[in-house]
């Protein structure tokens, strides 16, 4: 059964008056297809969790509407929406049995759902088969190791056969052998039972390792959705070219000026195309700033408009919508770069984007060699680097003296990508 | 543990306590088997100047007194009735407590005001309230304005009940008695309840709802088990203090311990130690204490053995 989101807002109101309301989740829109297993990836507290609440129906959204299949499940509550849901810290039910708290899902069906003592207990088992722990039924919750608890909380949101499944971090509490053993697990399951399955987790590698698509998320706003592999191939900001990839993404300073990408002084490549999306990235923001304002209720307004139009941001800032005068001054700094037509950009580089070759044109300043057997890694230095180092991986095969001041390479270009140095925002050449 | 040759002062700052625990605790209670098992011991020297004989003659004292049949069945009953009915109540309270987030200071300081009022003087107040006539003790014909409790169930067109006074029945002194036990109980569960319920991982109730369980089965399957030791420890120290019950007789009932045409009648076990004690009569007042011992420390060792196999840690 495919899962749909249609723009769901999640808005904490503030606990004291004047405190700050959190938009915890804003506007996520995304139709998840029948069978398949997402996950939601994203740092801590970008909303994840409170997605997954919505779905299954603890939490109200704010606004916008929910559909399992084609059913509207908004109003729902829990109860009555079928869904399974793997906590965090499991949450097994700590006076029951490894039995009794898989079969209690199934014991409060009522009416014509409601199954026979044995059919009750074998579907039981066939829950606890599929998650292996059918030896330890008789155990309770605080007799089971954090991987066996949580192959218990898998089988008691599985055995109603739930129409989507959820999973809340589930690996987070295990150590890391455990982990990789129980995600291909996870991954196992769900191929096998077919279920719907949301996934959330910070650890990117996780997310990438097993899921069919993923979504990127910070600070409650989508930021991509798509096949894992095709997010990393291609991210569409900064945010997420550095969250996804181990080791993280390398990120420089770079200058475009007519149309030709200069990192540190040197050209590297030709690269067309950013002016245009400068310019339309302004008037975009430009848009926004007008959309916001429109939105504002009346009697704000008057204020709102002339502070900015006189570039108050102190009183913007101060005020309701605070989040404008960033706007705002990423609008500034659009025009400015436009006037100058010299273009900061940021440019990320993937470790693995570095072929060593003499007559490259990439050079950077070597500092030292880290052998990881299959491959080693450069570890460089360079100004315009914005982390302390840059790290190229390259082949085991090349071999390099330790006393090389510097090294050169070439780029592979589809490991080289330019964002906005103002908005963020990737610059297709 | 202190070393060896240090632990003269560990018992040197041991001592004053021990001293005071030796003279009030440990030698009262040693004194009172002594003193149960010498046959009609008074306090003073026996007849004839004689030390007093070894015997268990205080004890079948004790069992033959016809008093001591109505103590011994008030005090079960009272108990019996109060405990379970003041635990039940006080979990549905504390649950109803716990939910309600506004007002929560305000429901706090009132439900515990009983159980910083005065024993005596709540009882004079229900009596009051169960009064017949307007005010205890006054029997004048002329007054005829019944307690608030008649004045109530007259509303509803009953006749006045004869809760407590001169020829009322049994069942409605037990009645009156078991309201008041309980509403005077309900103040300390409520508070072990409220406590033991905050405690409770929240978390338990969402996954509860996810798998679609109703309230009253999330009730007795997830409250009541994850609860279930501050239950027992409430239910066992509700039925010690159950056997003990004495004060809130005479917080009704007056000295009389019973309506006035049947004195006596709610007199419970610790009212027969009491009585005997004043009687001069100390052999049996111990012998009968050490009767009421016996039946809590029984009850206990039952409690805990069911708990053994109720309750969940
Ligand atoms: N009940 C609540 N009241 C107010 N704010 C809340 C509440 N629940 C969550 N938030 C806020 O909403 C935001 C998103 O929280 P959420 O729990 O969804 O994060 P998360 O992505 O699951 O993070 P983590 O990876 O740490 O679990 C956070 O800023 C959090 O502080
Ligand atoms: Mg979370």
């Amino acid at each position: 059964m495919k899962l749909k989101l249609e723009g769901i807002t999640k808005i904490f109101p503030s606990r004291n008056k004047n405190g700050k309301e959190v938009v915890a989740v804003n506007d996520f829109t995304y139709e998840i297809p029948d069978g398949k297993l997402v996950g939601l990836l994203g740092p801590s507290g970008c909303g994840k969790s409170t997605t997954l609440y919505m779905i299954c129906g603890l939490q109200k959204p704010s606004s916008g509407k929910i559909f399992f299949g084609d059913d509207d499940v908004t109003e729902l509550t829990p109860e009555n929406r079928g869904v399974g849901l793997v906590f965090q810290n499991y949450a097994l039910y700590p006076h029951m049995t490894v039995k009794q708290n898989i079969m209690f899902p199934l014991e409060n069906l009522k009416g014509a759902d409601r199954l026979k003592k044995d059919q009750m207990l074998e579907r039981a088992y066939e829950a606890a088969k599929l998650v292996q722990i059918d030896e330890l039924m008789d155990r309770k919750p605080s007799e089971l190791s954090g991987g066996q608890q949580q192959r218990v909380a898998i089988a008691r949101a599985l055995v109603k056969m739930p129409r989507v499944l959820l999973l809340d971090e589930p690996l987070s509490n295990l150590d890391a052998r455990l982990r990789l053993q129980t995600r291909e697990e996870i991954k196992r399951i769900q191929r096998e039972t077919g279920i719907t399955t949301v996934f959330v987790t910070h650890d990117q590698d996780e997310a990438m390792s097993i899921s069919d698509f993923i979504v990127v998320m910070k600070l409650g706003v989508v930021q991509q959705i798509g096949k894992p592999q095709d997010v990393y191939d291609n991210p569409a900001n900064l945010f997420v070219a550095k969250f996804l990839g181990i080791p993280p993404i390398n990120v420089l300073k770079g200058v475009v000026k007519n149309d030709k990408l200069y990192i540190d002084g040197k050209e590297i490549k030709e690269f067309k195309g950013v002016k245009d999306s400068y310019i339309k990235a302004e008037a975009a923001m430009k848009l926004k700033i007008a959309d916001f304002i429109s939105n504002i209720p009346e009697e704000l307004r008057g204020p709102f408009e002339k502070a900015v139009s006189s570039e108050d941001y102190n009183t913007i800032e101060a005020g309701p919508y605070p989040v404008v005068a960033d706007y705002m001054r990423k609008e500034k700094g659009l025009l400015e770069q436009i006037a100058k037509n010299a273009f900061d950009v940021y440019v990320g580089i993937r470790p693995e984007g570095f072929n060593l070759n003499d007559n490259g044109n990439f050079e950077l300043a070597l500092d030292k060699i880290e052998v990881m057997g299959r491959d080693i890694s450069l570890i460089c230095k360079n100004e315009a680097s914005i982390n302390p180092f840059v790290r190229a991986i390259i082949s085991s095969d090349f071999k390099i003296s330790e006393n090389a001041e510097t090294v050169k390479f070439d780029i592979k270009p589809h490991k080289l990508f330019v964002f906005n140095g103002v908005t963020e925002e990737r610059i297709y050449e | 543990m202190v070393e060896g040759k240090n632990q003269w002062k560990a018992w040197i700052y041991l001592l004053p306590c021990l001293i005071l625990l030796l003279i009030f605790t440990v030698w009262p209670i040693f004194n009172t088997v002594r003193v149960a098992f010498l046959d009609g011991y008074n306090g003073m020297k026996a007849v004839g100047g004689t030390e007093f004989s070894f015997g268990i003659k205080n004890f079948s004292d004790v069992v033959m007194y016809k008093e001591f049949g109505t103590c011994l069945l008030n005090t079960i009953l009272l108990c019996v009735i109060t405990v379970p009915v003041s635990t039940l109540l006080a979990l549905l309270i504390a649950v109803c407590l716990n939910s309600i987030k506004p007002l929560n200071r305000l429901l706090q300081t009132i439900y515990f005001l009983p159980y910083v009022t005065n024993t005596i003087a709540i009882g004079m107040v229900f009596a009051a309230m169960f009064n017949i006539v307007g005010t205890m003790g006054t029997q004048n014909p002329i007054i005829t304005t019944a307690g608030i409790i008649n004045n109530i169930i007259g509303i509803f067109g009953v006749e006045p009940i004869n809760f407590i006074n001169t020829g009322s029945s049994y069942a409605a002194n037990m009645a009156v008695m078991i309201i008041y036990i309980v509403w005077n109980a309900l103040p300390f569960k409520i508070l072990i309840l409220l406590g033991g319920l905050q405690s409770v991982n929240k978390q338990y109730y969402d996954a509860a709802k996810i798998d679609g369980t109703s309230r009253s089965r999330t009730f007795w399957r997830i409250t009541v088990p994850l609860l279930s030791p501050m239950i027992a420890y409430v239910v066992i120290t509700g039925f010690i203090g159950g056997f003990k019950e004495y004060s809130s007789i005479i917080g009704i009932f007056g000295e009389k311990l019973g309506p006035a045409s049947e004195p006596g009648r709610l007199n419970t076990m610790v009212g027969y130690i009491y009585s005997s004690l004043s009687l001069g009569n100390e052999g049996r007042a111990s012998a009968a204490a050490i009767i009421l011992f016996g039946i809590i420390m029984a009850v206990t060792l039952v409690q805990l053995y069911v708990q053994k196999k109720r309750v969940h840690y």
